[in-house]
């Protein structure tokens, strides 16, 4: 049995080259990820030449940027197995293969984000001379290999491109790597940046908003070294009501569908005896039986969850698990009786999948919202109430149309198609699982809404 | 007025030509010693807008004065917005400065028709003049070409940009005789033709001829604007490609403009349409579907905004599925609703190792959710065979997808 600590390419390369020309097998290896690199001891580093093919170093080189511990083993085992079998990574249906594949493609994506995302500042030194000074943070290690790019775009610039796990620094057409400076020291402006800005706001067109889309490929997490991301609230705000606009034809479409699918089942044994006769789609299955809303029927305030959970399921009552405690508790903060208020849920049945001895929540699918709707709407027509409170997204879902995150719809003024208006907030359950310090603040959330709702209702 | 309100209002005037690649330039750098920029064949987009758009390059229009009325165009003359003008050197400047902090991949300058075609294509020609020759900029050029500007003025055009483009804007004859009643279709048809005929110069003449526009030309074309099909848009599209070896056309839902004509619609199309026929076209150029096949994927001549056109081609063939992924041959998995060109790829260079069974397809990343009515495996056959494909249809839009579009 060995062991090795490695934190780059190079070294679990000078490790493994006379591991692989011995035949060690994979089992026999221990890879450690680790700042004290020691190479092995001298009787085993006089290898036979090895035949590895171009494509895998590549490969390997790209998944050892994948910051994850497994990746050391893995690519010993692919280069293990390799040898033994020449066209191994042919076969993209073998787990080893395709586990790499998938890592090697997270590893270039982030290398083109760092091309893309990559944004420099520029400072002027004492010679007049000017310096372009980046910070960037990427999900995996890829500096080394990301940067070559930079040194054909700007060859003739002197720029530094500083990351938490190291700095690259081009200067005279020449490329060295340092220990990253403190990042107080980099430029915290560019006078051109409002320029920039400028450009960002008025090429997008409000009129298709559509968040989204925009996230998958820029998500969050690199808005913060990105100038132009400050717009990013105002253009939604801008392009909130024609996205609302679009939201609702979406979910006339989604209705199509629901009648659609009506339509389809319509030769299925239908007796139309309320919801817990329901056969729109197939959860009922697997549930008890039908959970409906409860409460006061003139009630101002309507509460929308998403389905019953495993003890409602069990009762034939909204709210009156775990999650039901925590939205008591939050209702009482926020002066509310929960007497005083219609509780339902977007989906009457209990969606579910075994996990051990527990039946775990599943969420609903958006088919499943879309001919449970019947239900809602039949509810909303009979209660009528000024202000639905919609927990959680697939609530929102469910009333608005809406696919929003909570954090972003919480700011929303959403109205809905029976007049009332729409509060959005967290599920209960969000706040049973976030961990301590989240939670807090979710409860904070919650209660906010609640009291916003009741002041809006009065 | 000052340079950042000329941007504003620039920048905004040009936000509806969709067209944004920087893709299909040769792989080039910069020189050590002088200039900036290069081109790695693959596109970049530097950043994203809350439209779900990709900023790659800086895209504006040299001015928003114009001469024409085109009634879908923004920047028609009797449209009441702000209007400027940027001098060349602004817009060399600005390229520059933007191309250095790494904001952008390079320029695509349009502009509107100022004084007559020749002087306002002299003047989109003169701004990437002054980028390439006096600057060594390396980066990404996109002009657009002015119908009827001279062969002189569009081969020098050819000779400084990766990639030139003109608007076929409408999809027949007689919609652009009704909305754009200047603009003539033969002339833009013409401009194609043009840089057409320099492409093949060029690709005859090899090392030898002049540079014209490595990254070929595209075209945008704007939907819902006017009555025309979806039938007859792709039929419009399949003439565009085969006539004038287009890299790719733009389908552009139409954006109601403020103070609108009465003879447009006040409602946008639903961007569904525009993902549609995007899907269609991809059909067409990637899935060697021919412009007959896809008719069956439009019935009445419209695309289905439920399901994508190759479930709908493929609900009308059923005869021709299940196929066996063990053996069928690259153009029937072409053919398999969810599965990409990717996945075929992975399909057909796995299957010399193993017997691909249904786990499998997952991990080599099929869509399995339509894939599975119309492939068979080792271990797997559709059980609804026998089903009605009006029955598969509704089973498919049950589970819906696709909703990032909205």
């Amino acid at each position: 049995m060995y062991s090795a600590c490695v934190q780059e390419f190079t070294q679990w390369r000078e490790v493994a080259r006379p591991l692989l020309s011995t035949g060690t097998v994979p089992e026999d290896m221990e890879w450690k990820l680790g700042r004290h690199f020691e190479p092995l001891a001298p009787s085993l580093t006089a290898p036979t030449p090895l035949r590895l093919s171009r494509q895998l170093i590549e490969l390997l080189e790209t998944i050892s940027c994948y910051r994850h511990d497994g990746r050391w083993d893995l690519m010993y085992r692919l280069a293990w197995r390799s040898l033994r079998q020449p066209h191994l990574l042919e076969d993209a249906a073998d787990p080893d293969v395709h586990r790499a594949m998938q890592m090697a493609s997270a590893v270039n994506r982030e290398i083109h984000k760092m091309h893309a995302f990559v944004r420099f500042r520029e400072m002027t030194d004492e010679q007049g001379e000017k310096k372009y000074f980046a910070w960037f943070e990427p999900t995996h290690q890829v500096l080394r290999l990301g940067v070559p790019f930079f040194c054909k775009r700007f060859p003739n610039m002197e720029w530094m491109i500083a990351t938490p796990d190291g700095t690259a620094l081009w200067r005279n057409g020449e490329l060295r790597f340092i220990e990253t400076p403190d990042k107080s020291t980099l430029p915290k402006a560019d006078a051109h940046e409002g320029l920039w800005r400028t450009y960002y706001r008025n090429i997008c067109n409000v009129s298709r908003i559509n968040p989204p889309a925009m996230r998958r490929e820029m998500p969050q997490r690199y808005w913060r070294n990105l100038p132009e991301s400050v717009e990013i609230q105002t253009l939604l705000r801008d392009g909130q009501s024609s996205f609302a606009q679009r939201q609702r034809e979406a979910m006339d479409l989604e209705l199509a569908k629901a009648r659609a699918m009506q339509r389809a089942l319509a030769d299925l044994p239908d007796h139309s005896g309320g919801p817990s006769a329901c056969r729109r789609c197939d959860i009922w299955r697997h549930a008890t039986q039908a959970v409906l809303g409860e409460g006061s029927t003139s009630a101002f305030i309507m509460l929308v969850g998403e389905q019953p959970g495993d003890e409602e399921d069990l009762r034939g009552r909204p709210f009156v698990g775990p999650a039901g405690r925590v939205l008591d508790e939050a209702l009482k903060v926020a002066g509310l009786e929960r007497g005083d208020l219609y509780v339902t849920n977007a989906v009457k049945h209990f969606k579910w999948q075994p996990r051990g001895k527990r039946r775990l929540h599943q969420r609903p699918a958006a088919s499943e919202l879309a001919a449970c709707n019947h239900w809602l709407d039949a509810e909303v027509s009979q209660v009528k109430p000024r202000i639905i409170v919609a927990l959680g997204v697939s609530a929102l879902r469910a009333v608005a149309g809406l696919t929003d995150s909570i954090e972003s719809a919480r700011q929303l003024q959403i109205p809905h198609a029976s007049g009332a208006q729409v509060v959005c907030t967290y599920h209960p359950s969000a706040i049973l699982r976030a961990d301590p310090a989240n939670a807090d603040q979710l409860r904070t959330h919650l209660v906010d809404d609640l009291r916003r709702a009741r002041e809006l209702a009065a | 007025m000052d340079l950042e309100t000329k941007l504003a209002i620039l920048a905004d005037a040009a936000k509806y030509d969709a067209s944004c690649a920087s893709s299909g330039a040769p792989k080039r750098s910069a020189a050590p010693g002088k200039g900036m920029g290069s081109t790695t064949g693959m596109g970049i987009c530097h950043s994203y807008t809350p439209d779900g758009r990709c900023v790659s390059l800086l895209k504006i229009l040299l001015t928003n004065f114009c001469l024409y009325d085109c009634l879908y165009c923004i920047n028609r003359r009797s449209s009441d917005i702000p209007r400027a003008r940027f001098s060349a050197q602004e817009v060399v400047d600005l390229t520059l400065c933007f191309y250095r902090r790494n904001y952008i991949e390079g320029l695509f300058l349009s502009s509107g028709i100022i004084r007559t075609a020749d002087y306002t294509m002299e003047q989109l020609v003169e701004v990437a003049r002054t980028l390439r020759e006096e600057h060594e900029f390396r980066g990404y050029i996109h002009l657009k070409t002015i119908p009827e500007a001279s062969p002189e003025l569009v081969a020098a055009a050819g000779r400084y940009a990766d990639r030139l483009s003109v608007n076929i804007e409408l999809p027949t004859r007689e919609a652009l005789t009704t909305l754009a009643p200047e603009k003539s279709d033969v002339s833009i048809k013409r401009a194609m033709g043009e840089i057409r005929l320099k492409l093949d110069e060029k690709a005859d003449g090899g090392a030898k001829a002049p540079r014209f526009s490595p990254a070929g030309q595209s075209t945008q074309l704007i939907v819902g604007a006017d009555e025309s099909s979806d039938a007859s848009i792709m039929e419009t599209a399949d003439t565009l490609y085969r006539s004038y070896k287009l890299r790719r056309i733009y389908y552009s839902a139409f954006s109601p403009i403020q103070r609108t004509s009465a003879l447009l619609p006040n409602k946008a199309p639903p961007l569904m349409r525009e993902h549609r026929l995007y899907q269609a076209d991809w059909l067409m150029r990637y899935y060697e579907f021919s412009l007959g096949e896809l008719s069956q994927a439009m019935p009445g001549g419209k695309l289905d905004l439920s399901v994508d056109p190759k479930t709908t081609w493929a609900l009308a063939n059923r005869h021709q599925f299940p196929v066996d992924v063990n053996t069928a041959d690259r153009h029937q998995l072409l053919r398999v609703p969810g599965l990409g060109v990717r996945v075929i790829d992975r399909i057909i260079s796995s299957r010399r190792h193993r017997k691909l069974r249904y786990e499998d397809l997952k991990t080599l990343g099929a869509t399995l959710k339509r894939a599975r009515h119309f492939i068979c495996t080792a271990d797997y056959r559709p059980q609804q065979s026998d089903r009605s494909s009006d029955g598969l249809r509704h089973a498919l839009i049950s589970a819906p997808e696709q909703q990032s579009l909205f």
